[in-house]
Parts: C-alpha cells; sequence; structure tokens
C-alpha cells in the first residue's frame, strides 16, 4: 500500500484491515496509481534537475564563445565597423577606434560619415547608406581626432538573418596610410630626382654662353676704357676745336654714356657672376653619378650651395649669415645631406617670412662647428617659432601647418629619415614662440658604416 | 717666346669671346681657335702649338677623341679639358688623356695661370724629358695592387678603408686621385691626404676610373713597388726616375714636380 494512500485513510478513519472486501481492488489501484505519480514526478524533477544543467553548461559555452568572437573582433588588425543603413554605428573594434584617434565609446552611436575626411563628405556619399546585394570595396578617406588623414579600404557588406532581411551593414577597413605616406614619399623623390637631372642638363647649356658672356663683358669693360682713355687724350690734342667738341659732346650726351657705360658693363659682369654662382651651386648639388653611395662630403661648400639655390625663398625676407667652422668632410650621402639642408634653409625662410610683417626682415643663421666625433650645423631663423601644441608633432610624415602648395608636410619627416635612419645622426630644434627656430643637424665625420658594424 | 694655345670648341661665339680676351695679353700668348676637333688636328698639322684648350661634348668628334689623337701625334703638347658638363664621370673617363681639368665658365686669367704653370712646371727640365711626361696619362702601378683594388671595388658595397689602403700605398694611384680631386669637377676643394682623395671620390667613381687610370701599363711589377715611408712627392720622382731610365740624369724631385705641376696636383 502508498503509504499517501495509508495516510489518508488513516485519517478517515478506516483500517485497512476492517475495509470491505470489495475495496480491495479500487484501493490496490489507487494505491498503483499513486506510485505511478510518485514515479512521474521522480522522472520529471529528474529531467528538470538535468535540463538546468545542460542549459548552465549551454550559457557557459555560448558566454565563452561570444567572449571569443568579442576578442577576434577586438584584436583583428583591420578596423570593423558594424552601422545601421542610416550610418549609425552600433559597434566597432578597437583597431577602427585606433585608426581614428577615438574610443569606442566616443564612436559608438554616432555617425561614420563624421568620421570621413571633410574633403570626400558628400562627394557621392550619401547618408541613407543602402543595403548591398554583395560586398563592396571603398577606398575612403578618414579624418583622425587630431585632424590628420587616414586613408583605409572598406569592404562593406550587408548581415542578413535566417530569412534573408538584411538587419546591418559591416565595414572592414584595412589603414593603408602608411603605404599612402611611402608611395607619396616615393613619388617625391622620384620627381626630384626628374628635377635634378633636368637641372644638371639645364647648367651644362648655361655654361658654355656663361663663358662667353662673362669674356665679352671682360672685353667689353676693358675696350671701353681703354676707348675713353684715348678719346680724352685725342681730344686734349685739340684745344683750339674745344668749344665745337664739347657741344657735339653734349648732343651726344657723353657725359651720361661715359658714366653710365662702365656701371651698366659691371652690373652685367656681376649679374653674369651671380648665375654661374647659382650654376655652380647647382652643380655641386648635382652628384647624381654617386648618388646611392657615402662619399666624403664638404658640408660648408653644400650650405652654401644650397643658401644660393633657395636664394629667391630667402631673399625678402631675411639675410643670411653664415658662421662655418673649420669642420672636416664627412663621409655621407651627399644628395641627401644636401635635401635635408634646402628643407632646412626653405624651413627657416618660411618662418621668417610669416613674421615679416610684424618683426621686418628677419636673419637665417647657418652655422657649422666641430664636436669631438661629430660636426653640428645649426639652421636658425628668427621667423615665428613653432607653437608648443604642435612640436610634438613637425616630424610626422604629411603633418603641415603651411598653405597648400607652399609644403607637403614632408620635408622635416624626410630630413628627419635621412639624419636619424640613414645617418645615425640626429635632428632637434629648439623654438620659442615669436622669437625663432634652430634646427640642430649632429654628424659623426666617419659616416654611418662603421656605426652599423659596431 | 710667346706660348702658343689652340682652343677647340664647337661654339663659335665662344671661341670669338676668349680670341677677344687674348688680344690684350698678345705678346705673352698666340691663341689661336679652331671649331671642332678635325679643324684643329688641321691646324696643328700646319702650326706648332704648346697647349690645347679643348671642350669635351662635340659633334663629329669629341674631346676625349680629339685629345687623344693629340697626344699620339703632338705628345708635347699640353691637353686641357675646358668642359661645359657637370657629369664628373665623363671627367673621369678622360683622366689618363688630360693634363688638368677646367669648367666652364673659368675666367680667362684662371685659365691662362692653368696653362702657365704647366709649362713652368716642365722648364727645369730637358726637352726630351718634358716630352715624355707631357705623354705619361697614368702612372704605372704594381698588377698585383690592381688585381687587389679590383677585387675590393667589385663587391656591391666596397670598404673604403681598405680601398683607401690599397691606394695610399700605390704612388700611382694616389697622384691620379690626388689629380682628379683637386680638379674644378670637384669645386677644386684640395684635400689634405689621398684617404681623404678617395673618400671624396667614392667607390663609384673609382669603379669608372680604375680600369682607364689605374694599370701596370706594360711595366715591371717591382716599378711601382717604393718604400711608403717617403712623401708622395719622393715616392713620385723615384718612380718617374725608374720609368724614364738610366738616360736621363734629371733630379728626381724636379721630375716629381714637373709631373705633379703638368696635372694640376697640388700636395700639402
Amino acid at each position: 500500500m502508498h503509504a499517501l494512500l495509508a495516510r489518508q485513510l488513516k485519517r478517515i478513519g478506516i483500517a485497512l484491515e476492517s475495509a470491505p472486501l470489495e475495496w480491495r481492488a479500487l484501493l490496490d489501484r489507487v494505491s498503483q496509481t499513486y506510485a505511478d505519480a510518485d514515479q512521474d514526478r521522480y522522472r520529471f524533477e529528474r529531467s528538470m534537475t538535468i535540463s538546468s544543467e545542460e542549459m548552465r553548461e549551454l550559457a557557459e559555452s555560448l558566454a565563452a564563445e561570444r567572449d571569443r568572437l568579442r576578442a577576434i573582433f577586438d584584436s583583428a588588425a583591420v578596423g570593423i565597423c558594424n552601422a545601421l543603413p542610416d550610418c549609425t554605428i552600433i559597434d566597432c573594434n578597437e583597431a577602427y577606434a585606433r585608426m581614428l584617434g577615438r574610443t569606442r565609446a566616443d564612436i559608438i552611436g554616432r555617425s561614420w560619415v563624421d568620421f570621413i575626411h571633410p574633403d570626400e563628405r558628400g562627394k557621392g556619399m550619401t547618408t541613407a547608406f543602402a543595403y548591398l546585394a554583395q560586398p563592396t570595396s571603398f577606398e575612403r578617406k578618414y579624418i583622425h581626432r587630431d585632424g590628420s588623414t587616414v586613408w583605409g579600404i572598406a569592404t562593406v557588406s550587408t548581415m542578413r538573418d535566417s530569412t534573408g532581411a538584411a538587419f546591418s551593414n559591416i565595414a572592414v577597413v584595412r589603414d593603408i596610410t602608411a603605404q599612402r605616406h611611402l608611395e607619396q614619399t616615393l613619388s617625391h623623390a622620384q620627381k626630384l630626382e626628374a628635377v635634378g637631372r633636368l637641372a644638371a642638363g639645364v647648367a651644362h647649356e648655361i655654361n658654355t654662353p656663361l663663358q662667353f658672356l662673362g669674356d665679352n663683358i671682360t672685353f667689353l669693360d676693358r675696350s671701353l676704357t681703354a676707348l675713353l682713355g684715348l678719346y680724352r687724350q685725342t681730344r686734349a690734342l685739340m684745344p683750339a676745336a674745344h668749344a665745337s667738341i664739347e657741344r657735339l659732346e653734349q648732343a651726344a650726351d657723353l657725359e651720361f654714356i661715359a658714366g653710365e657705360l662702365p656701371r651698366a658693363i659691371h652690373e652685367s659682369a656681376g649679374g653674369v657672376a651671380h648665375v654661374a654662382r647659382i650654376v655652380g651651386a647647382m652643380k655641386v648639388l648635382a652628384h647624381h653619378e654617386q648618388s646611392g653611395r657615402q662619399t666624403l662630403v664638404d658640408v660648408n661648400t653644400t650650405l652654401r650651395s644650397v643658401v644660393t639655390i633657395a636664394h629667391s625663398e630667402i631673399k625678402y625676407v631675411a639675410d643670411v649669415r653664415f658662421e662655418l667652422g673649420d669642420i672636416p668632410p664627412v663621409l655621407a650621402y651627399a644628395d641627401d645631406l644636401s635635401q635635408v639642408f634646402l628643407n632646412l634653409v626653405v624651413n627657416a625662410a618660411h618662418a621668417t617670412a610669416d613674421s615679416v610683417r610684424t618683426k621686418g626682415r628677419g636673419e637665417i643663421r647657418v652655422s657649422t662647428r666641430r664636436d669631438g666625433a661629430n660636426i653640428v650645423i645649426e639652421i636658425a631663423d628668427t621667423g615665428c617659432g613653432i607653437p608648443e601644441n604642435i612640436r610634438a608633432r613637425v616630424f610626422d610624415p604629411f603633418f603641415t601647418t603651411k598653405e597648400v602648395g607652399r609644403g607637403t608636410g614632408q620635408g622635416l619627416s624626410i630630413a628627419r629619415a635621412i639624419i636619424v635612419d640613414k645617418h645615425h645622426g640626429t635632428l632637434s630644434f629648439d623654438t620659442q614662440v615669436g622669437v625663432g627656430t634652430v634646427f640642430f643637424v649632429q654628424l659623426a665625420v666617419a659616416g654611418s658604416t662603421r656605426s652599423e658594424a659596431a | 717666346m710667346t706660348i702658343a694655345v689652340l682652343f677647340v670648341d664647337d661654339e663659335p661665339r665662344l671661341l670669338d669671346a676668349i680670341q677677344r680676351q687674348m688680344r690684350a695679353v698678345r705678346f705673352e700668348w698666340d691663341a689661336s681657335a679652331a671649331v671642332g676637333g678635325p679643324a684643329a688636328l688641321a691646324m696643328m698639322e700646319q702650326k706648332n702649338f704648346d697647349c690645347v684648350i679643348s671642350d669635351m661634348r662635340m659633334p663629329q668628334m669629341d674631346g676625349a677623341e680629339f685629345l687623344s689623337r693629340v697626344r699620339t701625334r703632338w705628345p708635347h703638347v699640353s691637353r686641357i679639358l675646358l668642359s661645359g658638363q657637370s657629369d664628373v664621370g665623363a671627367a673621369v673617363r678622360a683622366a689618363p688623356l688630360v693634363h688638368q681639368f677646367l669648367s666652364k665658365p673659368c675666367a680667362s686669367d684662371v685659365l691662362l695661370s692653368t696653362v702657365a704653370m704647366t709649362r713652368r712646371a716642365l722648364a727645369p727640365l730637358e726637352e726630351g724629358t718634358r716630352a715624355r711626361l707631357a705623354c705619361l696619362g697614368v702612372l704605372p702601378s704594381a698588377p698585383a695592387t690592381c688585381d687587389k683594388l679590383r677585387e675590393l671595388l667589385s663587391v656591391d658595397e666596397p670598404n673604403l678603408d681598405d680601398v683607401s689602403y690599397v691606394i695610399t700605398n700605390d704612388v700611382a694611384m694616389s697622384v691620379k686621385s690626388m689629380q682628379l680631386v683637386s680638379s674644378a669637377f670637384f669645386g677644386a676643394c684640395g684635400v689634405a691626404s689621398v684617404d681623404a682623395a678617395v673618400r671624396t671620390l667614392g667607390a663609384s667613381l673609382l669603379r669608372t676610373l680604375a680600369p682607364v687610370a689605374f694599370g701596370s701599363d706594360g711595366w715591371r711589377a717591382d716599378v711601382a713597388q717604393l718604400a711608403s715611408d717617403a712623401t708622395l712627392e719622393e715616392r713620385t720622382g723615384w718612380l718617374l726616375q725608374t720609368m724614364l731610365g738610366i738616360g736621363t740624369n734629371e733630379n728626381p724631385k724636379l721630375l716629381a714636380r714637373g709631373l705633379l705641376g703638368l696635372w694640376g696636383v697640388s700636395l700639402r
């Protein structure tokens, strides 16, 4: 008899022994039903226990899977951004945030169009970005939090549920900024090389006419002196005709001619000498046969040539003062060194030009000195100085404060690469806003090979 | 006694201008001009010259070919290159043919003082010796030294310390390197030592220079092997004395100064 039935019978005061016989079969069936129910409950409870265990395990593995996916999402080297068709970003990974110089919190909830470079916004970029039938790649120019440009290739695909209904877009963005910079630097270097070759050719064409221009001017000068002397002597021999000679002289404006002709000749000679100096400087700077190899470079001569070449940038804004010390030639890549000096001198001229209205004509000081096994080159200007907030970035590629056409933003980054990476020297600066800037280049006299070997 | 100079260029206006300049010094200098190499050679058949000053790039016959013919036919004549090219490599290739390198534009007083220097350097020597020195385009090096240098320069990034050691120990190579570096093509910067000259030239120019200007030139190996504790001038003198043979009784110092002056090498 089932214990529950026995208790129930006992409560209503029926002893089983005294129960009428015809109840027995019924009670047995009830007892059996109770036992079956017990069995069922037991099974149900058991299955409940098992399924909650399974549920917990399943939940745990789901969480692990989610974390794994999140980690993949976050540690992926490419930027990943999940956005609604109205461009609102619902999620993005660390790489995407890093690419834009922001935190994820700063990005999520905003429109991705906010992070596109202003130059490109609206250029065929519809704000309502429809779902895509198939993944599509776009080259995009983004804007970093600090204002610099970031180039990326975004591959956008639409995410769909099991029924095929689209619910959001996912963009995978590869940052190609470094590659872009390299390409631009290369094309810049190629342009420079082409210009250099052209300049060497032009210099050659100019040298022959310069030779005879110079010779002829010297001849004219000498001949004029001889002729004027001869004229005066001849004139002195004819005192009787003095009055008529004077009249003729006045008619011919002789006094003016005799005064101005030598000046005209001297100025022409000065002009020819000036052109010869420029062509000579171009020759010093165009070392094409030797590029790619270190040679002994006379830094003082190179600096003088650079200033001659940059004369057009400097002459209206500053005077150049040389303080060139007695320094030994240094083993270096001549072409590269010229480029660095040219960049620094032109920068100094631009800095001075910017302050010429407020401070008047400035000065560019170019000095060299020996410092043990090194030489130090200083290029100082009395220009506007570098504001504190951008000092850390002046060597960054493509960072420029100059207007379009005046600077590529590559000058100082290239200078840094040449001096620090290629020559194992140092490039630093000291600046004071409103007072000026000094750039210091330090190079080892022995060049960079020995330090590489060490 | 006037010095007879022949100017050779393909630009008649340049020759006219130089002639006008030379008029002022006509009592010391007898200047002639020829447009191009063939005209110059024809003129030289007719008249004796002490010196030719030639351009490098000319149509028909270039400066190198012209000067090489002059060297063969009239070895005693001083050969000066007056080039408008900024290409140092071209000058280096002409190195065995040329006594002095000048670069356009060149003031006429510099030009004349250069010619005068070549004449003055040779003046104390006997006539026959003068012609023999003028004929020399290069000095001989020991074959082993040439081989060693070729080997050093054959690698991608030659070790300039080793190259400099080999060249410094060889009289011929030292003198030729110094000649090029003291020339107008290097801004006549006047380097202080053979080592500095080697480094100024750099590996790629030395590669151009070595096959044309560094050789044993048919001389016996022992000729070029000289004590290296002497000065370069002394070593040059001994080398020249050995080359010219027992027949000469010239002072080695004068021989050395003659050649170095002719080549425009300034040793400090």
